[in-house]
């Protein structure tokens, strides 16, 4: 299957993101009358009906045509509203959310909390928002990513780079940004180079796999480079597999952008001194790297892997 | 050969403009992984990717100058990075494959830079 960029997008998004707040309500005592009204002024077509705080059912445009036809429009809205209302959950992947639309017709969805408390409801227009807030953000961004630089007691320079999950468009940042810092401070380029590999793989592996993101250290060290890169998940089942040239969970989307293609621990380890890798499913992921800035062989050069199918 | 060399073989139009210099090799894929795992000195990249990751990448593996390939439309953003950190970039119309040939039967002619 192929996706597209917006299909990643409404997978990445959460239905919280694309909620409306706002949301108008009834009380079940109300008469159908006063939800006529109300959806009049608010200008919609549903509105969840709530007591205590907690939703019991729903009313819709529908309801109200046959409320008008039939004559009860002045009765409680208790006797006449849906009372089994399709919901949904804040947490979900947005793309969830919409397939139930999709599939159910409905206008609207209520998002409930795990308290069944309302806190917004999903519309077609509500999503329509979000995804053009969202393009929005993503076209505004410039070429700069979250770095901070401090300098530690050891009088070590550290560089922190906070790398977002499903960030495909600064793929890489943090590793050009890095190479240009290695090389105004007189780092020789083969060094810089490998470090740049290892740092881009790094960060790829970050956008495209963690839950959350992940962060990136550089420890400018007096003697070598230390690189700590740590997400909180999930994590890896089969580390074996994993550093398996070629093995790859990426989708068709990561790999129509060039990337997934399942060398990036292997190429990582080809490039730093030291290696040191570890990861717990549910946990998260913690990458050692050491970087000597000795060169390790005569000219130093990013040596060619065995492993690696290299160009 | 030379950068221009190999801008006026492909009749690639340029993006960004540099100071000449000698390639040595060539790297051609499309996989940006790919190009991460290069061993190659002193070589230009040959790609149908046009977006800011790929000239980001070229920048780490310290790729001499980006070419791509295939006429494809180049978005402004790359063409910025590619400026942004003095990295030369050219387009040429020929596929992939005519491209390569093309480049082969110069560099492999030219004692200096035999390989």
């Amino acid at each position: 299957m192929e996706f597209s960029f917006v299909e990643e997008l409404v997978h990445r998004l959460k239905v919280f993101q694309a909620m409306a707040t706002n949301v108008v309500t009834v009380s079940p005592e109300n008469s159908l009358r006063d939800a006529q009204i109300t959806m009049r002024e608010a200008r919609v077509s549903g509105i969840p009906v709530v007591k205590d705080n907690i939703m019991v059912g729903i009313v819709t445009i529908e309801d109200i045509i046959q409320a008008l036809d039939h004559g009860y429009i002045e009765e409680p809205i208790d006797r006449w509203m849906t009372r089994d209302v399709v919901t949904v959950e804040p947490n979900w992947p947005l793309s969830r959310a919409m397939s139930i639309l999709d599939r159910t017709r409905f206008g609207r969805l209520p998002v409930l909390d795990e308290d069944g408390r309302l806190c917004g409801v999903i519309t077609p227009e509500s999503i329509l928002r979000a995804l053009l807030t969202e393009l929005n953000r993503l076209l505004a961004r410039d070429e700069k990513s979250e770095v901070t630089i401090e300098t530690l007691e050891s009088e070590a320079l550290r560089l922190r780079f906070e790398i977002e999950a499903g960030d495909y468009d600064r793929a890489g940042l943090a590793s050009v940004q890095l190479k240009r810092e290695l090389a105004s401070r007189g780092v020789e380029p083969a060094l810089q180079r490998r470090v740049a590999i290892a740092t881009h793989e790094a960060e790829t592996n970050l956008i495209i796999h963690s839950t959350s993101g992940g962060t990136i250290i550089a420890d400018l060290e007096p003697e070598s480079i230390r690189l700590t890169v740590t997400d909180d998940g999930p994590g890896i089942d089969d580390i074996e597999q994993a550093m398996q040239p070629g093995y790859s969970t990426a989708s068709d989307f990561i790999r129509s952008l060039g990337f997934g293609a399942g060398m990036g621990l292997p190429n990582i380890k080809r490039c730093a001194d030291h290696f040191e890798f570890k990861s717990k499913p549910g946990l998260g992921t913690r990458l050692n790297l050491r970087f000597d800035l000795k060169p390790r062989s005569a000219t130093g050069q990013v040596q060619p892997a065995d492993a690696i199918p290299s160009l | 050969m030379l950068w221009s060399d190999a801008i006026k073989a492909l009749a690639a139009q340029t993006l960004v403009d540099g100071p000449d210099f000698e390639v040595k090799n060539f790297a051609a894929a499309d996989l940006l992984s790919d190009i991460l795992a290069t061993s190659k000195e002193d070589f230009v990249i040959l790609t149908g990717q046009t977006s800011p990751q790929a000239i980001r990448t070229a920048v780490a593996v310290g790729a001499l100058g980006v070419i791509i390939v295939r006429g494809k439309q180049v978005l402004p953003e790359s063409i910025n990075v590619a400026r942004n950190y003095g990295i030369p970039l050219a387009a040429t119309q020929l596929k992939m494959f005519e491209s390569c040939v093309t480049l082969g039967g110069l560099l492999w002619s030219s004692p200096s830079s035999k390989n």
